[in-house]
């Protein structure tokens, strides 16, 4: 179908008060020769929409440039229909309320109405280049295969299978109920979370086995994983045997560990009267609580944090043994009146109404609790355990003696355990990526269930430390993930946090030169390659970031909505003020989600920017191709910032490393930028967050201040 | 740091406290509010947390030796801010019970006096002694003194009688009082050596006695700002009561031995008398209000068998001591008589048992705030206000 | 994908509302949300930073107001609440109050209003602490993106606004509306607010001055705050060179909140760390009973300790009074030292602990609570499901979690499993 794009400029909210908005019109028509130009005093009203779609249906234009107020306002009121490309320039934010109005004679203001005009060009430029989303398409499987037969994993399942999906269950021993199946009972999991409650997990698994959508294979484990979302081709090895099928989503939910005993040697592990606490509870559980010659104990210690909170062994609180300390602590004295429990914490942590089970534990006489720091562990002639504490509630040092000393050990995340669970055919590795102490990548704050390999979701102790409580409702919500990663992918369009994109990164082959970049960089492992490492991509693995496209030092991979050269139109598609002007110019790639907005929120409260500095917005920083800096400095651009997320532990990048490779990038590109006798200084990024508007304009007028130091970029006007 | 102190949690001396007024004890989580709140305490190992903590784990020894549970007056403004409702104020004054209980000499009593059977031996005791010795001094006569007119208590009891019913079991509390407060004090010096911050023996004692009469610790408190007031009167009006009865003693004897004075009953105008009268309404009014007091908050404070027995035991006093008067002077004879055994009974627990009940507080609390100035423990040495 | 079926009815549009609405509505699910202000965004819309990331709500808050914009199966319904729930799972008939905000949905957001607006009201968006025109966006990443007029803030008879607006937008006369509606299915994610401190009648809160809560001080970290993100003392604007923290003010106590509010020890070290980032020699002193920063959160904790000027104190701050020249005494005893401590500083936070929304007046007929106001899921009836901060008191990460599977819950009701 013909293109026909028409430019619509809007002229409320004070934008005909900095600009003239005719004079836009023109440029429109003039300069950038679009068929249809025009200008409505409010382009959002009834009336201004109506326009809009009149133009559609008579005049035919099918791409429509909305210059006014940016796209967080009125994106669907602007929305033409899935064939007709919109595309927005805020001259709103980025002109009328940031720049200089009119003065009192009510002449515009020439940089203004200049900024104006090549907002204009630029996103006409855009425009024209934009192709129109498709969505991929593939034979979608909604089974979901669900590995590990814990809590965390029954749970997942059955709450997939109540949703109407079915789904593969693969347990590793030979039967469901993992590790808290062995439990003597289980710690409070409803008001009024007082008491420990009878274990309930051998019901979890009878549920699991009765439900016909769910097929549980048990003395199984996966052998590979290959494919993407809606097309997993999943082997399972059943002793031996091994089983094929299609899946559309994995929830990994294989749990955790105890903590190495054999490294708690200093808590006095190899001595007879101490044990772990897992060891304690099949103790508790066979009421057997006993000193090793067989005696009854009767002063039994709780060590917590044995591990935990201890950076040569375990950095992370576990979050769990609290709480089961608490409750062995009732067994003692459930089972023998005249015995006591003695806890020694570094900080008793019942969050939330688990409140209540540590008051009920105060209550009874018989368990006795202090805050102190074990600094020996002995043992007394007779066998006893002498523990040593320090930093006590009392004041002083003190020594406890105790028949049975019990080490609250913390948990240990299974993919540390030297086996893969996922055994991923993926060129980036058979794991999940790790983001610390064995637990996946990544962990958002606003989307926790987000991993770097989509449609596939760590769920429950495997993906951060977590009692059974949290590990029901994780697996809820991991469910939830999956079956909507399932859904999306069935209609070809990506998941978080691009949620419903329909474009995907496209490759010109022809002209590849397998330099591998791509498939190395890409932080959601979408890339495979063949023999040759020609890259091979699986889109509905790809989470649309652009990471690919910023990577590729030949530039042959692009979106229907960004590519190299989109941007260089955009760049190229003003007239470059010559270096008499005194008008430098000033690119600005932004983050679309965090440092683009930042530019509406300085419009918002109305604060001044810098008039020579001209704003592209990318998906992520993440795709910033080194041809972007020469592109720009070659036309004469007196300076380049990129903003986007911070990087580095508390990265913010919602693909991960996008910023961080952009970084990487940039300080190769420096060299380069100084063979050009070009001040390195003119490219610069910026981490900026939605909080920085207040000192956006400082930020920039630096920069600017800086450049005019250097003096124009000689490549003006050649 | 000395060497590592061994702890063995107690669990019976844990129990024990939790049947003998501090049934919240265990709910305390250590945060120290109560210290924070507590009017009284020093700056340098303040209490009541750690007597708290103490409590919990059931050390009796550091407990039984500690000075602070002396310290505190019982003002409850811990209690009122407690997070967990631990009651601190009752768990201190639990533990001053049991350090009673702890250096009673000799060392049944304090025991018996925490059970209703072994209050019934402490009272029957009294209640025979007098009564023997009333039925003794009246057999002869037919018990006449019931039907003479005007009513004389010294013609049931001779005054010379009841001296020797009384002084003996005196000089017996006296005895076990001293037996009882040196051990404390031994205690006190092992837990808390002098410092050179002390003051001397003199200076403590005389500012003790001037903080014990202008209750200048009781008006620090916030939640029972009322106890200063209605502790003075009881105290004051106590004070009085023994200044009258020993006035009459000294009377008395003073006219055995020819002596032109006023003996019993005294004219009503009387200084004596005024002084006995005056005494009576105060003491009377300081223990209604207490005792009102602790039934508003009966569900805030926890009354144990010992408290009760020492607020019943100074309220029959005061109060059988006042209608021994009334009847008298309405001339009720047999009203009158009983009246008076009662009160004599009730004088009798008072006096002789003053170590081991809750009233031997009289000889502890004193003796712990005089070490605590002598030991330098009182001095806020923290404070920068 | 999800065909024919109920709807789901989302109570409160906070994070936990807004995700469960557009975790839900993402697989076709249609989702009416309801939100009692005249802006989601909830609690989280008014923090500086979270923790452990130090990263902005607003950066979250832009995407799923992105994935709203595009999402056609979500009706949302601001400035409105629910009056009651009736029925059964599958068909619950639902009572919904929407409260005029006088705006209507032509307001493009341009400001001209407020320049002629004559009245002010206190701006409940930063806890009193200044003020907004009686015309006001209520922040700045208000969604929908519409002014609002408080109308008992007005003057009377006054209309300038109206006069103002060139895109009729302002409709002075809008007025109350009921509906009635049928889902299939409903969650709460009604949220928190923060326990009244004043409430706690030995921490000084609005007697002494200069004692804050939690949520004063995120707003006076933020830029949309009222010192625009500088942290002054609000007695004489003086930059904060001390201030102690007083954790579990109201939470773990049972004369106030006897739980554990469980974000409030994060929530202070995160503070202490908005001081140090503007005066690294401010001294920190953090009063706390039990640092409670589970799991990974060590971390946080773990840092923020090793810097210098940041002293814990075990210990709580059980009185407050005024100090020398506008400072605050703080008093507490330091338990492992044994010996109580004061601190003259320039500023106090009282950790203040969450008490659930619904607690007290704002009660719905149709949903159970029990003794803290919580709304836990099994005192509920078939098909009504709650999330985040309403069940249980909870920090941002789980709350979301939480929302994510309280989707999956409604829509198994939905579909009729």
């Amino acid at each position: 179908m013909d293109s026909k794009t028409g430019v619509y400029i809007c002229s409320g909210c004070d934008i005909d008060q900095a600009m003239d908005v005719e004079e836009l019109a023109k440029v429109a028509s003039k300069e950038c020769k679009v068929p249809v130009s025009k200008t409505h005093p409010v382009l959002c009203s009834e009336d201004g929409v109506k326009l809009l779609k009149e133009d559609r249906e008579k005049e035919g234009v099918n791409r429509f440039m909305i210059a006014a107020c940016s796209q967080r306002f009125h994106e669907t009121t602007f929305d033409m229909g899935e064939e007709n490309i919109v595309v927005r320039a805020p001259i709103r934010e980025y002109v009328a309320w940031t720049q200089k109005t009119r003065d009192e004679s009510g002449e515009v203001d020439e940089d203004t109405q200049l900024a104006g005009e090549e907002y204009i060009q630029m996103y006409t430029a855009k425009l024209k280049k934009h192709g129109i989303p498709q969505p991929f398409e593939q034979d979608t499987s909604k089974k979901l295969l669900v590995i590990g037969g814990g809590v965390s994993g029954m749970t997942a399942a059955t709450e997939a299978a109540n949703a109407g999906y079915s789904v593969d269950l693969v347990e590793k021993k030979g039967h469901l109920g993992g590790f808290c199946l062995d439990e003597h009972k289980l710690i409070p999991s409803r008001a009024p979370f007082s008491e420990p409650e009878i274990n309930y997990v051998s019901a979890i698994v009878s549920t699991v086995e009765e439900n016909k959508l769910i097929k549980v294979h048990t003395s199984s484990f996966v052998n590979s994983i290959s494919g993407q979302p809606g097309e997993f081709q999943v082997k399972l090895n059943q002793q031996g045997k091994i089983e094929k099928f299609k899946c559309g989503a994995v929830i990994m939910a294989t749990g955790s560990q105890p903590y190495d005993t054999a490294k708690l040697s200093h808590l006095g592990i190899n001595y007879d009267n101490v044990v772990s606490s897992a060891e304690f509870e099949q103790m508790a559980k066979s009421e057997n609580i006993l000193r090793k010659d067989g005696k009854p104990a009767l002063n039994v210690g709780f060590i917590q944090c044995a591990g935990s909170r201890t950076p040569d062994h375990l950095p992370y609180c576990s979050g769990t043994c609290c709480m089961d300390s608490l409750k062995q602590a009732a067994y003692i004295r459930e089972q023998n009146p005249e015995a006591k429990a003695h806890i020694i914490y570094r900080d008793i942590r019942t969050p939330g109404l688990y409140e209540n089970f540590y008051r009920s534990r105060q209550d009874d006489p018989g368990v006795f609790l202090t805050q102190g720091d074990v600094v020996g562990v002995k043992e007394t002639t007779d066998k006893k355990i002498a523990v040593e504490v320090d930093n006590t509630l009392f004041g002083e040092p003190v020594n406890f003696e105790m028949d049975l000393l019990v080490l609250a050990v913390g948990q240990v995340p299974s993919t540390l355990s030297g086996e893969s669970a996922l055994n991923l055919e993926y060129r980036q590795g058979p794991d999940l990526p790790e983001l610390k102490y064995g637990y996946p990548d990544s962990h958002f704050i606003c989307f926790p269930y987000e991993t770097r390999r989509t449609g596939i979701y760590a769920v429950g102790s495997v993906r951060q430390p977590m009692d059974i409580n949290d590990a029901k409702l994780d697996a809820t919500g991991a469910a939830m993930k999956a079956i909507q990663s399932m859904e999306l992918t069935d209609q070809g369009k990506t998941v978080h946090p691009r949620v419903g994109d329909q474009t995907f990164p496209e490759f010109a082959l022809s002209r590849c030169t397998s330099c591998k970049r791509c498939t190395e960089e890409c932080p959601f492992g979408v890339l495979e390659e063949d023999e040759k490492g020609t890259p091979f991509p699986n889109a509905a693995r790809c989470r649309s970031c652009g990471v690919c496209m910023g990577s590729c030092p030949v530039q042959i991979i692009s979106f229907k909505d960004s590519s190299p050269t989109i941007f260089k139109e955009m760049m190229t598609s003003i007239e470059m003020p010559d270096e008499f002007d005194e008008k430098p110019r000033i690119l600005i790639f932004a983050c679309e989600n965090d440092a683009l907005p930042v530019f509406d929120m300085a419009a918002m409260n109305r604060l001044k920017i810098n008039t020579n500095v001209r704003i592209m917005p990318m998906r992520c920083l993440g795709g910033l191709n080194l041809i972007y800096v020469t592109d720009a400095l070659s036309y004469g651009y007196d300076g380049i910032m990129f903003m986007g997320c911070a990087y580095g532990d508390d990265y913010q990048c919602h693909f991960v490393n996008g910023s961080q490779l952009a970084n990487t990038r940039l300080s190769k590109v420096q060299e380069t930028i100084g063979r050009l006798n070009l001040e390195p200084e003119r490219v610069r990024q910026y981490a900026i967050s939605m909080n920085d508007y207040e000192r956006l304009p400082k930020i920039i007028d630096d920069f600017v201040e800086e450049l005019d130091d250097f003096g124009p970029n000689p490549f003006k006007g050649m | 740091m000395t060497g590592r102190v061994t702890i063995d949690a107690d669990l019976n001396f844990v129990q024990g406290l939790i049947h003998h007024g501090g049934a919240d004890l265990k709910k305390c989580y250590q945060c120290s509010t109560c210290t924070v709140a507590c009017p009284l305490t020093p700056d340098e190992a303040p209490f009541p947390r750690k007597e708290m903590l103490w409590a919990q784990w059931g050390m009796k020894d550091k407990l039984v030796r500690d000075m602070d549970l002396w310290l505190c007056h019982n003002c409850n403004d811990c209690t009122d801010l407690c997070p967990r409702g631990a009651k601190p104020g009752e768990v201190m004054s639990a533990l001053r019970n049991k350090t009673i209980e702890h250096y009673s000499y000799p060392a049944g009593i304090s025991k018996s006096a925490k059970t209703m059977s072994g209050n019934v031996v402490l009272f029957l005791v009294p209640m025979f002694l007098i009564a023997l010795v009333i039925v003794i001094q009246n057999i002869d006569n037919n018990f006449a003194f019931l039907t003479a007119k005007p009513i004389v208590y010294a013609n049931m009891l001779p005054v010379n009688l009841v001296d020797l019913l009384f002084i003996p079991p005196a000089l017996f509390a006296l005895f076990n009082a001293y037996k009882a407060i040196s051990s404390f004090i031994r205690g006190l010096k092992e837990q808390y050596p002098p410092t050179e911050k002390g003051e001397s023996l003199l200076t403590a004692i005389n500012g003790t006695i001037k903080d014990v009469l202008s209750h200048i610790e009781f008006k620090k408190c916030g939640t029972n700002k009322g106890r200063n007031f209605s502790h003075k009167l009881m105290m004051y009006g106590f004070i009085g009561l023994f200044i009258t009865t020993n006035s009459v003693f000294v009377l008395h004897w003073l006219h055995e031995f020819g002596f032109d004075v006023q003996t019993t009953p005294l004219p009503f105008f009387h200084p004596v008398k005024i002084l006995g009268n005056v005494s009576s309404v105060a003491a009377f009014a300081g223990i209604y209000l207490i005792l009102r007091d602790r039934i508003k908050n009966s569900n805030e404070t926890v009354l144990t068998l010992f408290d009760w027995m020492f607020i019943g035991n100074m309220f029959l006093i005061i109060v059988t001591g006042i209608l021994c008067q009334v009847f008298r002077v309405g001339d009720h004879a047999y009203l009158a008589f009983i009246t008076y055994y009662i009160h004599l009974v009730q004088v009798f627990y008072l006096i002789a048992y003053a170590s081991q009940t809750k009233f031997g507080h009289i000889f502890y609390r004193p003796a712990a705030m005089i070490y605590s100035r002598y030991s330098g423990r009182n001095k806020n040495i923290f404070s920068n206000l | 994908m999800i065909k024919e079926h109920g709807k789901i009815l989302v109570i409160g549009g906070g994070i936990s509302g807004i995700t469960t609405a557009l975790e839900a509505s993402e697989i076709g699910q249609d989702v009416v949300l309801v939100e009692k202000s005249p802006t989601l965004g909830g609690r989280v819309s008014g923090f500086h930073q979270y923790f452990p990331k130090l990263c902005p709500p607003t950066c979250g808050l832009e995407i799923n107001y992105r994935r709203l914009r595009a999402n056609p199966h979500i009706q949302i319904h601001t400035n409105s609440e629910v009056l009651s729930l009736s029925g059964d799972a599958g068909n619950f008939k639902v009572k919904i109050r929407k409260n005029p905000t006088f705006v209507n949905e032509k307001c493009v957001a341009c400001d001209h209003c407020t320049a002629v607006c004559p009245s002010e009201r206190s701006n409940d968006f930063n806890e009193g602490m200044n003020k907004t025109k009686a015309i006001f966006l209520p922040n700045n990443m208000a969604y929908p993106p519409r002014y609002v007029v408080d109308r008992p803030a007005c003057e009377p008879g006054c209309s300038k606004c109206v006069e103002a607006c060139k895109y009729g937008a302002i409709d002075l006369d809008m007025q109350v509306e009921e509906i009635e509606i049928q889902v299939a299915s409903v969650v709460i994610a009604t949220g928190w607010k923060p326990y009244d401190a004043k409430k706690l009648k030995n921490m000084g809160f609005s007697s002494v001055p200069n004692v804050i809560n939690n949520i004063m001080m995120e707003r006076i970290s933020s830029v949309s705050g009222p010192t625009k993100g500088k942290i002054l003392r609000p007695s004489d604007q003086k930059p904060v060179e001390s201030i102690a923290f007083v954790q579990c003010a109201g939470s773990r106590d049972e004369n106030h909140l006897p739980y554990c509010s469980s974000i409030c020890c994060l929530g202070s070290l995160k503070h202490a760390n908005y001081v140090m980032e503007q005066n690294p020699d401010a001294k920190i002193y953090i009063f706390y009973i039990d640092i409670r920063t589970p799991g990974k959160y060590e971390d946080f904790v773990v840092k923020v300790q090793a810097k210098p000027n940041v002293n814990m104190i075990k210990g709580k701050v059980a009185k407050i009074t005024a100090g020398e020249n506008g400072g605050v005494l703080v008093e507490a005893e330091n338990i492992l030292n044994l010996e109580k401590v004061r601190l003259d500083v320039d500023m106090v936070v009282l950790a203040t602990g969450m008490e659930p929304n619904l607690k007290g007046q704002d009660r719905i007929a149709g949903i159970e609570l029990d003794e803290n106001g919580f709304v836990p899921m099994e005192l509920q009836q078939q098909g009504i499901f709650s999330t985040g901060v309403a069940k249980w008191p909870a920090d941002v990460n789980s709350s979301i979690q939480d929302s994510t599977g309280a989707a999956l819950k409604a829509i198994q009701t939905s579909i009729g499993n």
